[in-house]
């Protein structure tokens, strides 16, 4: 059963009035996070772990969101495919969404399972006009069921889609457009994707619709393969780039909207000082992009 | 049928269970009318988390193994004293500034829960856990006690009546009904005053629900001050709950908070506890990270 209704009222795109500036909520981070949100603007729960999570962590939840505004992320769904969402799973996240009042929620333009077979893995579809209109069809179900459309997420990939007939860029953005969905732009993605398979991430933010961009993910990686052939993994144990500030900056000094950037961090933790630290810079990345724009217009 | 007419022994039992449902419905309404949305708190105060928790002989006990763990009190035995390098300037909260000047000679650790001076440092922590409806205000008290007045009414009213008819039908064995009347009256005022409202009651378990993972990570807590996760940790689920070797010295110097950290743990480990499957390994953005790690994030 659809729980929409009950979900249209809560999830609150909020008033967003200045950049903001948050980290990925895992409970290794939890003291650390919850010590320093004078310094901490958001915190991003994946919705995943609560949606068949007993009462009192849902509770547990709702009280974290009580602290600091919380934006909830997908990581199951599958909207990129020609096969619709399944109604239970838009169903968990309504019912997430109606319980914990997040400002808003998103989700990965990507594939994670087909013929009843998880794949384990956020993988990207082929760039055809298939899974264009089936990511079109599962946004309009799941705007219709949890009440607001999800901000969509590019993902990384280690291998170019077999079967697409275009790029990256324009399949994003034919979905972007012709959505009411804005974008999670993972800035680790598109660099790992950009060096993976040789293009230039400036060109592609100048296809896309960057005033759509609404959040901002950041991450690092590792390199792998051997030499001659070594390809950037988008793993999420390792510190934000330089690299990654840099498109961060660009972005900022093309995207005139307020924007939410998020460090996402899932293991080898460093010291919460040192995401602290991260987090200073990716907000310093906006100011030089911010003050960049500024200048430009000024000139102009 | 009219309760009044029934005889001695049946009447006793009818009494017992009106006192049963006016405790229940006590405990009941209670809950319903202390219950509300979760208070925004400075969770990066450890005093007030411990305040909360344990009222001033846990946030005295927080803030005097937090001085000891940045080395501004020094512990030998049972006693503390204040270290060479520590001066009343160097801290900022009340809390230990007061602990500084009162272990400026070396004392029993355990003189902290008798000194009014340092308790009344917890009063603005007492205040403003009572603003957030944690803790029963007076509006909180004073609705506790119409309620606690209505049920002794009712409970006591029905045996006034009782006790008069059994006199009026010259019946004098009315002693059983007179004690059964006077331990619910106790039982229902002893139920009707916790410490905590049924929102701080709430707040506590969805702060060492939130904080579970720093409790699996005791063993290898940094000391010396340089993350305020022991403190954290200390507030969050009491001093008992430092199991590092690196604060050994709380057993010594606050047996009782170890005993009962210790009788918590192995209640929490029958009990079980969440899986550590909720934690980091699939609290990954990486959606598929139990599965297939190897593949990269991608997310």
């Amino acid at each position: 059963m659809a729980v929409g209704a009950e979900a249209v009222a809560v999830v609150v795109e909020g008033e967003m009035n200045v950049d903001r500036f948050g980290l990925g909520w895992r409970p290794r981070l939890a003291a650390g996070i919850l010590a320093n949100l004078d310094r901490i603007d958001i915190v991003e729960v994946i919705a995943d772990d609560y949606f068949r999570a007993p009462r009192h962590e849902r509770r547990a939840l709702q009280t974290l969101a009580a602290q600091t505004p919380v934006t909830l992320h997908g990581v199951s769904l599958g909207l990129a495919s020609a096969v619709p969402v399944q109604t239970r799973r838009l169903d968990d996240m309504a019912r997430l969404c109606a319980a914990v009042a997040p400002e808003s929620w998103s989700e990965h333009l990507a594939f994670v399972r087909g013929g009843g077979i998880e794949i384990g893995h956020l993988a990207a579809p082929p760039r055809t006009e298939a899974t264009i209109e089936g990511a079109l069809a599962n946004l309009a179900r799941a705007k219709e069921i949890v009440g607001v459309a999800p901000h969509v997420e590019n993902v990384a990939t280690l291998i170019d889609p077999p079967g697409s007939d275009r790029d990256e860029a324009a399949w994003l953005s034919a979905i972007i457009r012709n959505s009411e969905s804005k974008l999670l732009l993972d800035l680790h993605n598109l660099h790992a994707n950009a060096i993976n398979f040789n293009f230039n991430p400036c060109v592609f933010l100048a296809k896309i619709p960057v005033e759509r961009i609404a959040t901002i993910h950041l991450a690092g990686g590792k390199w792998i393969g051997r030499n001659g052939a070594q390809r950037l993994l988008d793993d999420h144990l390792h510190d934000v780039p330089d690299p990654v500030y840099e498109l961060l900056e660009e972005v900022a000094a093309r995207a005139p909207q307020t924007l939410t950037v998020i460090i996402e961090r899932d293991g080898k933790f460093p010291a919460i000082e040192s995401l602290l630290a991260q987090l200073d810079r990716a907000r310093q990345a906006v100011s030089r992009g911010r003050a960049r724009a500024l200048k430009q217009q000024v000139a102009a | 049928m009219n309760p009044f007419d029934l005889p001695g022994p049946e009447f006793l039992f009818f009494f017992i269970g009106l006192s049963v449902l006016a405790i229940v419905a006590l405990v009941v309404t209670r809950k319903i009318a202390e219950r509300s949305a979760a208070p925004k708190l400075d969770l990066s105060d450890p005093y007030l988390i411990a305040y909360l928790r344990g009222a001033e002989p846990e946030t005295l006990r927080v803030a005097a193994v937090s001085l000891l763990d940045r080395g501004l009190l020094v512990a030998t035995g049972t006693q503390l004293q204040a270290s060479e390098k520590a001066s009343v300037d160097a801290v900022r909260r009340p809390i230990e500034k007061e602990l500084l000047r009162k272990f400026k000679r070396a004392d029993e650790a355990s003189a902290i829960f008798n000194d009014s001076r340092l308790r009344a440092t917890c009063k603005p922590y007492e205040q403003t856990l009572k603003t957030a409806g944690l803790l029963p205000s007076e509006a909180i008290v004073g609705a506790r006690w119409t309620r606690l007045l209505i049920a002794c009414g009712v409970l006591g009213g029905v045996a006034i009546v009782k006790i008069l008819i059994a006199l009026e039908r010259g019946r004098t064995n009315v002693w059983f009904l007179v004690i059964l009347t006077i331990v619910a009256i106790v039982v229902a005022a002893l139920i009707s005053f916790p410490r905590l409202t049924e929102s701080g009651k709430t707040m506590i378990a969805d702060l060492q629900n939130l904080y579970a993972g720093l409790k699996d990570r005791a063993l290898f807590l940094q000391s010396g001050g340089a993350t305020i996760e022991p403190m954290m940790l200390a507030a969050v689920f009491g001093v008992g709950a430092l199991t590092g070797a690196h604060f050994g010295y709380t057993s010594v110097l606050f047996p009782r908070a170890k005993e009962a950290a210790a009788a918590n743990s192995t209640c929490g480990s029958s009990c079980g506890s969440s899986s550590s499957c909720s934690s980091s390994s699939c609290g990954s953005s990486c959606g598929g990270g139990c599965g297939g790690g190897c593949g990269g994030c991608g997310g």
